[in-house]
């Protein structure tokens, strides 16, 4: 940043090319709307930066979805940047601008997942009768498959394409890698009954389907 | 933006920068840190999870979000740069006359944020007092300004209509009326009374934690 101040503001469009987007926020602090070119030009850049970071999490849509989703994230980073008198959250941008698109970007992607559709199914309350659900193995190749994390992301994209309800693949994902519990005897804690509004049984089921859809798509290459 | 909303945001923010993956001994430490916040991190944890699993980027035309983006940035600028011109020339500006000034009827500025023509003309006139900021912040998305723009409109010494006369000698001072007061007062429906209650209710108790 002191690099950049010590340069005349002609040197800026330059320079915005190549230096990290914290830099190119604080630059666009130190201007008003009569620099409004150089304005433009260091927020084309910003916009540039966001698009690659905020694509990385908002995968699984469509073309016009995809940029709906990065255009509201663009917008709340620009409403921060422009923030006119310093705040937590937008002095965050100077420090760790990654994290805070990526953060934006997965918040803008459940929000637009929880939009209301024109069907929507009930999600049934888990009953106590769920708890104990006797959870069946899967098939274990598939399982073991998921564990390698080379192997990995080629299983899921091919099980989103062959499984027609993504939330049984997601139901996988939760389960088998990042170790979600079915329920949980705490109602207060995180479990995928809990998160999906469905009882343990109905989601071990969901599970149990998606494994048996992914290993008869992929098996022979196991 | 709801303070609830924007009070995850930062708590997000802070995650984001602790945690380099959605792992479940994350979620449960997170959400034992803002239970308040436990479904909503549940439901951005699985969806980091998912995310972080599916390799295949989709293709984005960045020319055209870059041109948006930009657009965006130098209109807002634009707007805070002409209002405080404005601000700084003529005094004041009043909250229905910058709503005219957009092509904004009383009418839909009222509907859009969810209140009624009596309560913009009364917060037009500064008559309310204690303004909730989410109000504040929905009158500034619809108007396109700055919440703090917006603030400054409708907070401060409350205004006498032009078309009151008085024969006294002393100016007669306008009443004023606390927010949660004017809502009942209103004609709003029982729903949105409730709801607009709530969130000074909300605003109130966070402010004295």
């Amino acid at each position: 940043m002191l690099e950049v101040l010590q340069q005349p503001r002609s040197d800026w469009t330059e320079s915005a090319k190549t230096v990290p987007s914290e830099v190119l926020v604080f630059m666009i602090r130190q201007l008003d709307e009569s620099d409004s070119g150089l304005v433009g030009a260091l927020f084309s850049e910003l916009s540039t930066s966001i698009a690659r970071i905020a694509r990385k999490w908002a995968k699984g849509f469509s073309r016009v979805t995809t940029e709906d989703i990065i255009l509201a994230v663009e917008i709340q980073i620009i409403e921060r940047v422009l923030a006119p008198a310093p705040t937590r959250r937008s002095e965050m941008l100077e420090v760790a601008f990654e994290c805070v698109v990526k953060g934006r970007t997965l918040n803008e992607v459940v929000a637009y997942k929880n939009r209301p559709k024109s069907l929507t199914i009930a999600p049934q309350t888990p009953s106590a009768s769920d708890e104990a659900v006797e959870e069946s193995a899967g098939p274990l190749d598939i399982l073991v498959a998921l564990e390698d994390e080379a192997r990995r992301p080629e299983l899921i994209r091919r099980a989103f394409d062959a499984v027609k309800d993504k939330r049984h693949v997601e139901a996988v994902v939760l389960r088998y890698v990042e170790g979600w519990p079915l329920t949980d005897k705490d109602p207060n804690a995180p479990s995928l009954a809990r998160h999906f509004g469905m009882s343990g049984r109905q989601i071990q089921n969901w599970i149990t389907n998606a494994l048996d859809i992914m290993r008869a798509e992929i098996g022979d290459s196991i | 933006m709801s303070l609830q909303n924007a009070a995850f945001e930062e708590v997000i923010d802070s995650l984001m920068m602790d945690e380099s993956e959605p792992s479940y001994e994350a979620l449960v430490r997170w959400s034992k840190r803002y239970p308040q916040f436990r479904d909503a991190l549940m439901t951005f944890f699985a969806e980091w999870g998912l995310q972080s699993e599916i390799d295949t980027e989709t293709d984005v035309d960045e020319i055209r979000l870059s041109n948006l983006a930009v657009s965006h940035a130098l209109d807002l600028m634009h707007r805070r740069h002409t209002l405080t011109r404005n601000v700084q020339s003529v005094g004041a500006l009043r909250l229905l006359k910058t709503a005219e000034g957009i092509g904004i009827a009383p009418e839909v500025l009222a509907q859009s944020v969810g209140l009624d023509v009596m309560l913009i003309r009364k917060l037009d006139l500064r008559r309310i007092l204690d303004v909730p900021r989410h109000c504040i912040d929905a009158l500034a998305k619809e108007l396109r300004l700055l919440t703090e723009q917006v603030a400054e409109m409708i907070v401060g010494p409350p205004i006498l209509s032009a078309s009151v006369q008085h024969k006294s000698k002393r100016k007669p001072n306008a009443t004023t009326e606390a927010f949660e007061d004017a809502v009942r007062n209103s004609m709003l429906t029982d729903h949105a009374k409730e709801f607009w209650l709530q969130v000074a209710k909300e605003e109130k108790e966070h402010r004295q934690e």
